[in-house]
């Protein structure tokens, strides 16, 4: 090459590493033109309120684990066909952190988006005078729901967790927390939802459907409720439910119009919150119906027939006609006459209804010795779905009833496995030979002899943290039940 | 134009150069070795990685398989720690592994492998499904929540993951197992009636056997012993040999023929073929001569000879079962168990079910044909274009274990069954012939002309009344060219 070339493509490159050193801080300066960057959201109300249709959007992600999850482990749903090996394993009792099924991620989600909205709202209120000081505590209030409706379900599947209360959002946060015990996380749950309660709306949205899919008083009073029963806080929760029942908002859909708590859901006398679909909508279908349900026959879930026949009759209307609980997402009509079409993918999934509120008045009745409420509680429901009662006198038979009334009413709505789960750990798992009778009967002999390893012990009952949640976050102790 | 014409040239023989050398270089294909997907490592790099193994590491250096075990598996690695390696050491006099013969550290070091990934959740009271990698079974048990592994050694840390497999620390070194079944019961005193007995019987010689010259190689002999404890015995008043023996015949001189009724006592309690608990399922299982069967029901527990009407039936010991030994298993029942002859129940037999069959490297691994029709097994014979032992490695949902026998073109092919329980059956079977028809041939009778458009598994072959226990042969003939899918016979009781 000769010199003159040389010298030429060495004063190019001298000029080029010039211009790329003086602009460096300026490129790195610049904003993307695609994205949208923090400075320039959270601006308005309309931000606020979008950030807070992501959470709720978070936590329906989540629905269909949880659904699954509160059926999975307990005795009258099957999830089978070749989705659900994973969960099978889970279902018997054959649980490994490195089950790719055992994840807590969309909860997370839906706790940081929560955080994360609480945490710039402020901001929004300095920018936007729309935004109010009532209107932000009403979203608050509902992105404390959110986020305690998450807590819950991580504290019922894996009993200790991190409690994370601050927003992901640089990169100073701490994305290594270690667990917080199970009573500090319900401690906390408890205490978010009664801030939440006294700044939620109450009947401000009544008559649309903005009512029975977001969180108002009547909701988080449902949640906490709940919460107070797991937690055996007895009283407190009888205030809650009472709080609910004398509201005069609530009641049981009467026995003629029953179905319309699933089809088209959004029940105007029974709902209390609901998870919202709409098949109309892109995108918006109930994921339910991608493999479990089906239009064509061959469901990946069945309803397990042996033991749900010990506690149901046929004539209860709540088996309607046969057709089993499934038909709560497949079906119009009580008499089982008349099926969804492939375009009304959308049954709602309720996270709590009247009859709940009901029923877990009576659970905590029982526990403290109100056996006649307790007796007329339980009768509500039972009585709306054509079946008689008959009251019980004795403390054990009374939580057996409440147990099979609940199962009966709330077949396939996801709590099965929470109800016996809250059954057998009363008083430090006093009653955990309901969970062990639960899992060791029907079993074969072969089969009871591995499951009687794995029963007896209670930290079974819960999951295991996931292993890639151990491996990123060191600060993390596995449960030691699958530890050994 | 001739310096233009020069440069044309020049870059046109450099590209020539590079086109060239990129077509070499591009013929020859790079091996694809298997590399490490995953963040964990490899089982032998996890053993070298912590000095708690060193020893165990020690041994695997020196019999060579920690190249094995840094390979793509999947492998189970039974992991002891250097405590457990000394006490090993202690109770075989030895200080080191060092001192080990070579056999026997490979033994050793096989011994603690198996080549299939096993986490626990696989493991059931009985034997881990896939034997090891010296072809001995290893057996689980419960103790609470605890997992013991062949009778004494706890695993102290489960489902340790590996890029090529998984590890569990046990506490423990996992002795091979070298006694045979008779050895095991002759060693414990508390089978010592139920041991004379098979000594006094020569039901010794066949059980004392562990492999057996086949072909270039050996074959291993797989038993299951029902034995009775002297305690069992002792109920009934038997306390000595001779108390045993006439309790069952009138002819204690002849306790060595097979006609005699304690032989027959005795062989009841002794069926060909390894089973632990885990593996019995609900139905018979026939002894080692096949002439007799025992029932067993799958329940709320393990029924053995189940008298439906009174509800009666021999259970087992399990605590006392599930006893390893080099050829099979011992069980204790806790009962007597007298020789009956259960009612006959399905017999689903598999047309790949034969010793010399299963012999082979092929067997649940590949497809493998045979051209020779008469010499290749014992009870399988043909004619026709070749036979084939068609696999599938993956469950078709259709086949039993996934293989069959099929032919193609012209072709008959002949199976002889075990011994089957007299009585009355109906015989069908799984069988796709594609477009052609064919007919059955039980023991040499035309039964049934079954054509293509028939349903496989419900067309009957034909209904039996068998007077005695015995073998039969049972012949398919296409009538026309065409496909030969052949899984199973099912002999189903006509009450």
């Amino acid at each position: 090459m000769k010199k003159h070339d040389m010298k030429r493509l060495l004063r190019v490159a001298a000029l080029a590493g010039l211009m790329v050193f003086t602009s460096c801080t300026d490129w790195l300066s610049i904003a993307p033109e695609n994205d949208l960057i923090k400075e320039k959201f959270w601006t308005k109300t309309a931000d606020v309120e979008g950030a807070l249709a992501a959470s709720y959007d978070a936590l329906r992600n989540a629905s269909m684990q949880s659904l699954i999850f509160g059926e999975l482990r307990a005795d009258l749903v099957e999830f089978t066909g070749p989705s659900f090996t994973d969960y099978a394993k889970i279902a018997a009792s054959n649980i490994s952190p490195t089950n790719g099924v055992i994840s807590w991620n969309n909860y997370y989600t839906a706790i940081n988006l929560a955080n994360t909205l609480m945490h710039f709202d402020d901001e929004v209120m300095e920018k936007d005078q729309t935004f109010t000081p009532e209107l932000k505590d009403a979203i608050e209030a509902e992105a404390r729901f959110i986020r305690s409706m998450a807590f819950f379900y991580l504290v019922r599947l894996w009993k200790d967790v991190p409690l994370v209360l601050e927003a992901s959002i640089s990169d100073t946060a701490n994305l290594f927390m270690p667990k917080s015990s199970e009573k500090e996380v319900v401690h906390h749950i408890i205490q978010d939802l009664l801030v939440a309660k006294d700044l939620a709306y109450t009947t401000e949205y009544r008559g649309t459907d903005y009512f029975y899919g977001r969180a108002n008083k009547y909701s988080i009073l449902a949640l906490l409720a709940d919460v107070y029963l797991w937690n055996e806080q007895y009283e407190k929760c009888i205030q809650s439910c009472d709080e609910i029942i004398n509201s005069g908002v609530y009641g049981l859909e009467p026995t003629e119009t029953f179905f319309n708590i699933y089809y088209p859901g959004n029940s105007p006398v029974e709902s209390i919150i609901e998870i919202q679909y709409d098949d109309d909508l892109e995108g918006q279908e109930n994921p339910i119906y991608y493999n479990m349900i089906s239009f064509t026959g061959g469901n990946q879930v069945t309803m397990d027939s042996k033991n749900i026949n010990m506690f149901m009759l046929r004539e209860d209307l709540r088996n309607f006609q046969g057709k089993g609980a499934t038909w709560k997402y497949s079906g119009k009509d009580a008499l089982g006459l008349v099926p969804r079409v492939i375009t009304e993918r959308d049954a709602n999934w309720i996270l709590y209804r009247f009859a709940d509120i009901l029923l877990m008045k009576a659970e905590a009745c029982i526990e403290l010795n109100r056996f006649g409420d307790a007796n007329e509680l339980i009768a509500e429901t039972l009585l709306r779905a054509g079946m008689p009662y008959v009251d019980q006198s004795s403390k054990e038979l009374l939580r057996q009833a409440l147990l099979d009334e609940r199962g009966r009413e709330f077949l396939f709505e996801g709590k099965r496995w929470f109800d016996l789960l809250r059954a057998a750990k009363r008083n430090n798992f006093e009653n955990k030979q309901i969970i062990i009778n639960m899992i060791l009967s029907g079993a074969d002999i072969k089969q009871q002899a591995i499951l009687k390893t794995r029963v007896y012990d209670t930290l079974s009952y819960y999951l295991p943290i996931p292993e890639r949640e151990l491996i990123y976050n060191q600060n993390l102790i596995q449960n030691p039940y699958y530890d050994r | 134009m001739r310096k233009t014409a020069r440069c044309l040239l020049f870059r046109g023989s450099i590209i020539s150069v590079l086109a060239f050398a990129l077509l070499i270089s591009g013929c020859e294909e790079e091996p694809e070795y298997w590399k490490v997907q995953s963040v964990e490592q490899v089982i032998s790099a996890y053993v070298a990685s912590d000095d708690d193994f060193s020893d165990f590491n020690g041994m695997l250096e020196a019999t060579g398989l920690n190249s094995l075990l840094s390979v793509r598996g999947p492998f189970t690695l039974f992991l002891p720690p250097n405590s457990a390696m000394e006490a090993f050491y202690a109770e075989k006099g030895v200080s080191s592994y060092t001192d080990f013969p070579e056999e026997f550290m490979n033994e050793l070091v096989l011994n603690h492998l198996v080549p299939s990934r096993m986490e626990t959740g696989d493991f059931g009271l009985g034997a881990i499904r896939d034997l090891n990698a010296l072809g001995d079974y290893l057996v689980t048990e419960f103790s609470g929540s605890d997992i013991i592994v062949n009778k004494e050694c706890m695993i102290i840390k489960r489902n340790i993951s590996a890029a090529n497999g998984v590890i569990h620390k046990i506490d423990h070194v996992i002795e091979p197992v070298t006694i045979s079944v008779y050895e095991y019961l002759a060693g414990n005193p508390s089978y010592a009636l139920f041991t004379e007995g098979l000594d006094r019987t020569r039901l010794k010689d066949t059980l004392n056997v562990i492999e057996f010259p086949y072909g270039t190689r050996s074959a291993r002999t797989r038993f299951t012993v029902l034995a009775v404890a002297d305690t069992t015995f002792l109920r009934y008043g038997i306390s000595t040999i001779d108390e045993l023996i006439s309790h069952f015949t009138d002819a204690p001189d002849s306790v060595t023929y097979l006609e005699n009724e304690f032989y027959r006592y005795m062989e009841y309690h002794c069926l060909g073929g390894t089973y632990y608990l885990n593996e019995l399922e609900t139905r018979v299982y026939p002894i080692l001569s096949y002439d007799n069967n025992i029932d067993v029901r799958i329940s709320d527990d393990y029924k053995l000879n189940l008298k439906t009407q009174t509800d009666e039936y021999t259970g087992f010991i399990i605590e006392q079962s599930n006893n390893p030994a080099k050829n099979g298993t011992v069980h204790t029942i806790d009962d007597l168990l007298p020789v009956f002859e259960p009612a006959p129940t399905t017999i689903v037999h598999e047309t790949t079910d034969y010793f010399d069959m299963k012999q082979g490297d092929y067997f649940g691994k590949y497809y493998m044909r045979w051209f020779d029709g008469q010499n290749t097994f014992e009870y399988i014979k043909w004619e026709g274009d070749y036979m084939l032992y068609y696999f599938k490695d993956h469950d078709t949902g259709k086949l039993l274990n996934d293989d069959c026998l099929s032919m193609s073109g012209w072709w008959w092919v002949q199976i002889t069954t075990p011994k089957i329980m007299k009585g009355k059956y109906n015989m069908t079977a799984n069988l796709w012939s594609g477009q052609t028809n064919y007919a059955v041939y039980v023991d040499g009778v035309n039964t049934a002309l079954v054509k293509s458009t028939d349903p496989a598994e419900s067309t009957s072959w034909g209904e039996f009344d068998w007077e005695k226990t015995e073998r039969h042969t049972i012949k398919v003939v296409t009538k026309s060219p065409g496909l030969l899918f052949w899984d199973t016979v099912i002999l189903t009781p006509i009450n």
